[in-house]
Formats: structure tokens, C-alpha cells, sequence
């Protein structure tokens, strides 16, 4: 069993290397497989480039950062995707179910709707703010639900659906005052990864990488808050301050994620999902399984979304959830079929 | 390893539902919680482990307050198997089982790797459970659910294993399957068992002590012969049972029916001549009481009739509306002559039944024991035009007992059985 896990662990990271290739090989300029590791080889051992011609240039300065970002965003979403669905104990949870969604959309509308900027950059202002929207959202969340005689999930739940619903509104006013520049917050908002680059990655690799690792750490806990909080605290885990942990890693990713990329949806609802039907409910295999997966979807949604209608480009977050939706109805006919 | 209550006041959304407990529970004792429902009894197994505290008082594990272990340290003493709890992750088997190795492998002093593995397997096979190993928990049935509850609380090696009702909801089979193997591990490694159990028989016969819980308090705690007699389950639980201590030192618990087709364990047969409901409560209070009952003769559809019938006695029996025929009365007389005692409720007599009070004199004069229930005056309930009253007094000068009331009866019958 656990032999067979590994493999198939083994097989997802083979399956990312090879759409990652073949992501960054396609565009307006094709670039075969072979010479795009040859590129990176040689960009990495310090070569020189200028045999390639411009092609070395889209790839490096281009696609590679996209697709690489494209990667940890997808796997930032699924990996908070799983840490929320044991955090509630329920697999139809998802990252943005705790407010992270609206206070980043929050964060991203003030700056876009201002046309504010950090070190002259508006996209480093749009990505430090949607990520200070997203964290003190769902610590405010997480902090009423606390106040309200000890904790309740679901008083976390009505609270994060509570607050999102007024930052909506609070959005939805903010682009009326501010319409000049609507249709650059519009499409913020629909999520997509055009025009980011090897600054996006460098903010979110730390992110991704500690948030994961601090999460996967937390294996054999997350397993034990699939029980009962009674069963959990019985067999010895500390049940509040692992829910802390767990949220606090789980919107650290999705702030992490959003931050870059605006909003993807389903795609930290369906991998955890679908991962488990494959590796089961542990998580020492399902974390890394969600956090490939997430990356191979991502990665190929994007691929659709910049070719599929070139030149004009499509949010990714559109694709996400327009193949998303039904899918994930789907299962949801099918999991009553079988009960 | 021994648990100790002191004052100890639980409560539910600040309403108390046991109140000042102080008792103790020692290493080796299998104790059994029993008590009637919403007595309290997983309350108290929850304070016990932990993981409800009390509103006042102390519980101490080993002579150290409970609210100062940690949850490893206490995962590491108390082993708990709640009640079919609910499964929404597909783990398997052996995944869930694994589950009870968290607190020893978690500080990776006590247990390695391995020997976690180890144990895992032993488990599994004690229990019966390899064969499930890789199967996921969300296809087990209940009783096989339950065994998995159980081996993920051994993984655990508590010093003492709290069990919640984990046999209520199995099949008579399993109930036995995995109370005996409670008993074996009780038995061969000294493991205390603190079980809170909902079957009477089965609390009397796999613990070494029972604790009773009624109306907020312990009601009796010890041995199961002593707290298992008829008065305390009769009192505690409102149903009487035979309990008999057979030569082995087992309890033998039989309870007996609440109401109908009761067997009856009083030998004096009593025949009930009623009519009107005058008969209803008297008749219920016989049945009660043990006693073998007839009702006759009697209208159908008459209230007293519908009782009897509800309380499936044997019964003489004329079309309704209809005056007593002879062949009527000629049953009657046959089943009054069988009787020891024959009661005539507080009822009225017409030209209908007044055939009933005339068989009835005969048998007096032969000898036969009659109760004339006489709490409304004869000439009152008499609408025949005086041979009613004539009869009664008849009855009366031949032997027949005359009371005030119904509540004299049973005394009487009592001093005679």
C-alpha cells in the first residue's frame, strides 16, 4: 500500500515536469522540449545564450516564471484546499471559506481603485495588500468565532461567509467611486497570471515552500482532526492549538496564492478531492499528492487560457472554475449514487 | 493506576445532571456505569477521561489532578472507545487502528517506528481485524466499526480502558464477542475497565462492580449482587425483575413484562365480577400485582371487558346489550368454581346481570371465599327493584367479605396468599 503511494507520488512529479516543459515550450514561438532544457542548463551553468536567439529570451524572462508561478499557485490552493477541509472536518471546505478571498480582493481593490504603488511598483503594492487583506481577514474571522464560548467551526463558517459578503459589498461600492480604472480590478479579480514574472515567484516560493512543509510536518495531526474533537483530545492531540496551526498555514497559502494570481476558484476544492479517491485520506500522502496535483492543473489551465484564444488572453480563474464547476457536480452525483 | 472523583458536579449547558459525586475506582476492577436514560452515564465516562470537566469537585488520575495532564500524557494512561462514532474519511483498517500510536510515537520516546508497526499488526489480529487490514472504515458495519474503536484504543496501552455504550448498537453476537474480549484483556493483563453499560444482564455479568446512577447521584456501588436486587432495579428503573444468585456467583436477571400477557407469579386465582369500568383499575392492580385473573360474565364492548382484553385475561363473554344467557352463565359458574377468590367490583346491578350475583350465591354456600367491593351503597347501584339488594345481603349473611373500598383488596389477598 504504501509502496504503491509512493509511486504514484513519483508518477504525479514525472507528470509536472513533463507539462511543465511543455508549457513553457508552447506560444507564439515554439520551442521544443529538448532545447528548453538545454536553455535552462545552460542559463544555470552560466553559458552563453546567444545560440538560442530570442527564444532563450521568452523562455527565461517569460514563460519559465509564469509557468513556474502557475506551479505554486496551483499547489499554494490545493495544499490550503486540504488543510481547510480537515480544519472543518468536512472535504466540500475550500481555501477562501474563511474570508481569505474577500479581504485579499479587499487589499487588491483599494490599491487598484487609488492606483497606489510600493517602490514605484503598482504590483508589488496589488500583492503585498490583497496579502495583508487576506491574513488579517481570516485572523479577524478566526477571532470572532474564538470570542463566542470557546470555538465553534461552524460559528467560524457563518462568520467567514458573514464578512465576505460585507467586503463584497465594500468592493462592489469601491469600483462604482473608483470606475476609471474598473476593468483592471474586474479582471484581478477573475484571477490569471498574465504578466506575472520572476518577482511574483520570488514572493510566493518562500511563502509556498515554508507554509507546505510547516503543513506537511503536521501530517499525522491533521489525520487526528478528521475525528471527533473528543476522539482527537482522547488519543492525545491538542486539538485547539493544532486548529490554530492548521488555519494559520492554510490561509498563509491561500493569501500566498491569491496574492499573485487573484482569484482561482475550485481549485482547492477539487484536487484534495480528487487526490484522496486516489491516495486515500492520509495525509502524509495526500499533502504532497494535492500539492503535484494542484501544480499540474494549474499549469495546464494556464497553457489553455494563453492559447486557446491567442492573441487575446483568458483569466485562468475563468477556465478553473468553468471546467471546475461541473466537474466537481459531478462527483457530487455520483458520491450520492453510491450511498 | 487508579481514578478518584471528589464532589465532583457535572453539568450540561449549566444544568446539573450529577451532582457531588465522591468515589473511587481501582486498578484491576472491571466497573460497570449503569443507570436509566439521561442518568448521566457518558457524562460521568467523559469526565473520567478527560475530556468534559467538571462544574465543582476533582477528578485525580494516579493522585494527580486530571486538568494537569497534558493530552499526550493522558492519551498515554487512558485508552477511551466511544460510542460508533462517525466515519467521513475512507483511512483504512489499518490506518485508523494506527491512529491510537499518535500520543507514543508523538515524543518518539516510548515507541519507534517499528515497534508502532508491531504493535499495529499484533492488534489487528487480536482483534479479529487483519483480514480487514487495507479495507476502508467507511465500508465496515457497525459491530466490526466497533472492534476497530476498540483496537485503536489498545494501540494506546492505557492503564485503564473507558468504554462508552460500545455494545449498544450490535447484534447480540458481537455484544458477547467484545465484552468477552474486554475480559480477557481485563483478566490476562490487569487492564482496569471503566464500561458504562446499557444491558443489565450484561453489566451483571462481565464487571466486578457496578455503579448505579439515578436521579443526579450514585444510587449503589459494588459488587453487582449487591446492587442488582429487585428493590433497587424496581425502584431506579420501574420494571421488576427476577434476580437469582446461581451457585457459580453469577447474577441470573429475568425481567418481567410491564403489562400484557404477563405470566403471572402468584398462585391464588382470582375471579373479577365487574361491568361499567367499575372492574378496570382493580383488574390492572391484580395483574400487577402477580395474580392469575378471570373477568366474568361481562358484555362485549364493556369498559371493564376492553381492559381485560387489553390485559389478555381469560374471560366470560355475552353479545353487548344482551342479558346473561345460560349457556353464558353456565361458563361462568365452571371458571368461578376453578377461582380461589372471586372479587365483585363496586358495580351496578340490573334485570342484565343480576344472573351473575345469583351462580355466586350458590358457590358462597358451598364455601367459596368472595369479596364484595361495597364503596357505593347496594340499594344505590341496585336497579332491579330490590332482588338485587335481597341477593347482596344473602351473599352477605353466607359467608361473603364486605369492604369499603377497592384498596382493601389486595392487602386480603396478600395475607391469604
Amino acid at each position: 500500500m504504501i509502496q504503491q503511494k509512493r509511486r504514484l507520488l513519483l508518477l504525479f512529479l514525472a507528470i509536472l515536469v513533463v507539462c511543465m516543459l511543455l508549457a513553457v515550450g508552447v506560444g507564439t514561438i515554439t520551442i521544443p522540449p529538448r532545447q528548453t532544457v538545454q536553455i535552462i542548463w545552460s542559463a544555470l551553468s552560466g553559458s552563453d545564450l546567444t545560440q538560442f536567439g530570442a527564444g532563450s529570451t521568452i523562455l527565461l524572462n517569460l514563460r519559465l516564471p509564469r509557468v513556474l508561478l502557475a506551479a505554486l499557485v496551483g499547489a499554494a490552493l490545493a495544499a490550503a484546499g486540504t488543510a481547510f477541509q480537515a480544519f472543518f472536518c468536512n472535504p466540500l471546505a475550500d481555501p477562501y471559506i474563511v474570508g481569505v478571498s474577500a479581504g485579499a480582493a479587499l487589499g487588491a481593490t483599494i490599491v487598484l481603485g487609488f492606483q497606489l504603488a510600493i517602490f514605484g511598483s503598482q504590483a508589488v503594492a496589488v500583492t503585498v495588500s490583497s496579502f495583508t487583506g487576506a491574513v488579517a481577514v481570516s485572523y479577524l474571522v478566526y477571532w470572532i468565532a474564538q470570542r463566542r464560548a470557546g470555538f465553534s467551526s461552524l460559528v467560524l463558517l457563518l462568520a467567514g461567509m458573514a464578512v465576505s459578503a460585507f467586503l463584497s459589498a465594500v468592493i462592489s461600492l469601491l469600483m462604482v467611486i473608483k470606475s476609471k480604472n474598473l476593468s483592471e480590478t474586474v479582471f484581478w479579480l477573475m484571477g490569471g497570471l498574465a504578466g506575472r514574472g520572476w518577482r511574483e515567484v520570488g514572493l510566493a516560493f518562500p511563502l509556498v515552500t515554508i507554509g507546505f512543509l510547516a503543513l506537511w510536518k503536521l501530517s499525522k495531526e491533521l489525520n487526528l482532526l478528521l475525528l471527533s474533537t473528543e476522539e482527537a483530545q482522547s488519543l492525545g492531540l491538542d486539538v485547539q492549538s493544532t486548529r490554530r496551526k492548521v488555519l494559520a498555514l492554510g490561509s498563509l497559502l491561500a493569501a500566498a496564492a491569491v496574492s499573485v494570481s487573484g482569484l482561482i476558484g475550485f481549485v482547492g476544492l477539487i484536487v484534495p478531492h480528487l487526490v484522496r479517491l486516489i491516495l486515500g485520506p492520509d495525509h502524509r500522502y495526500l499533502l504532497p499528492g494535492s500539492l503535484l496535483f494542484g501544480s499540474i492543473l494549474l499549469v495546464l489551465a494556464d497553457l489553455v487560457a494563453r492559447t486557446v484564444a491567442a492573441p487575446l488572453e483568458l483569466p485562468v480563474g475563468a477556465i478553473t472554475s468553468l471546467c471546475g464547476g461541473p466537474f466537481f457536480l459531478y462527483l457530487l452525483v455520483q458520491a450520492k449514487q453510491e450511498q | 493506576m487508579q481514578i478518584k472523583c471528589q464532589d465532583v458536579t457535572i453539568e450540561y449547558a449549566s444544568v446539573p445532571i450529577l451532582s457531588q459525586l465522591t468515589f473511587e475506582i481501582k486498578p484491576g476492577q472491571f466497573v460497570g456505569i449503569i443507570g436509566p436514560n439521561g442518568s448521566g452515564k457518558t457524562s460521568l465516562l467523559k469526565t473520567l477521561a478527560g475530556l468534559l470537566p467538571p462544574a465543582q469537585g476533582g477528578v485525580q488520575v494516579d493522585g494527580r489532578p486530571i486538568s494537569q495532564y497534558t493530552p499526550i500524557e493522558l492519551a498515554g494512561l487512558l485508552g477511551v472507545v466511544p460510542q460508533n462514532s462517525s466515519r467521513v474519511f475512507a483511512f483504512s483498517v489499518a490506518e485508523a487502528v494506527a491512529m491510537g500510536g499518535y500520543a507514543a510515537t508523538k515524543t518518539g520516546l516510548h515507541r519507534s517506528r517499528r515497534d508502532q508497526e508491531a504493535k499495529v499488526a499484533q492488534v489487528l489480529a487480536e482483534l479479529d481485524l487483519h483480514k480487514l487490514a487495507d479495507r476502508p472504515i467507511t465500508t465496515l458495519s457497525g459491530g466490526e466499526w466497533q472492534r476497530v474503536l476498540i483496537a485503536r484504543a489498545l494501540i494506546q496501552e492505557p492503564q485503564i480502558l473507558l468504554l462508552d455504550e460500545v455494545t449498544t448498537h450490535l447484534d447480540i453476537r458481537y455484544k458477547l464477542e467484545i465484552l468477552e474480549k474486554v475480559q480477557a484483556l481485563h483478566r490476562d493483563s490487569g487492564l482496569t475497565v471503566v464500561a458504562v453499560l446499557h444491558e443489565l444482564e450484561l453489566a451483571a455479568e462481565f464487571c466486578t462492580h457496578l455503579m448505579l446512577l439515578s436521579a443526579g447521584k450514585i444510587r449503589a456501588f459494588g459488587s453487582p449482587a449487591k446492587v442488582l436486587t429487585s428493590e433497587i432495579i424496581e425502584e431506579v428503573f420501574g420494571v421488576k425483575m427476577d434476580v437469582r444468585l446461581d451457585s457459580d456467583g453469577k447474577l441470573d436477571l429475568k425481567p418481567r413484562r410491564v403489562g400484557i400477557g404477563q405470566k403471572s407469579s402468584k398462585s391464588t386465582k382470582v375471579h373479577v365480577i365487574g361491568g361499567g369500568g367499575s372492574a378496570t383499575q382493580l383488574l390492572r392492580k391484580l395483574v400487577a400485582a402477580g395474580f392469575p385473573v378471570t373477568l366474568g360474565a361481562i358484555n362485549r364492548e364493556d369498559a371493564d371487558w376492553e381492559a381485560a382484553v387489553r390485559l389478555g385475561l381469560t374471560l366470560v363473554e355475552e353479545i353487548p346489550f344482551a342479558p346473561l344467557s345460560p349457556r353464558v352463565r353456565q361458563g361462568n359458574r365452571r371458571i368461578m368454581a376453578k377461582a380461589d377468590v372471586i372479587i365483585v367490583a363496586n358495580l351496578p346491578f340490573g334485570p342484565g346481570n343480576l344472573g351473575n350475583l345469583e351462580d355466586l350465591l350458590v358457590l358462597v354456600r358451598a364455601g367459596k371465599k368472595v369479596i364484595l367491593i361495597n364503596s357505593t351503597a347496594i340499594k344505590d347501584r341496585d336497579f332491579t327493584g330490590g332482588q338485587g339488594v335481597a341477593l347482596w345481603n344473602e351473599l352477605v349473611e353466607a359467608g361473603a367479605q364486605l369492604v369499603q373500598s377497592e384498596a382493601e383488596v389486595l392487602p386480603r389477598l396478600a395475607a391469604k396468599e
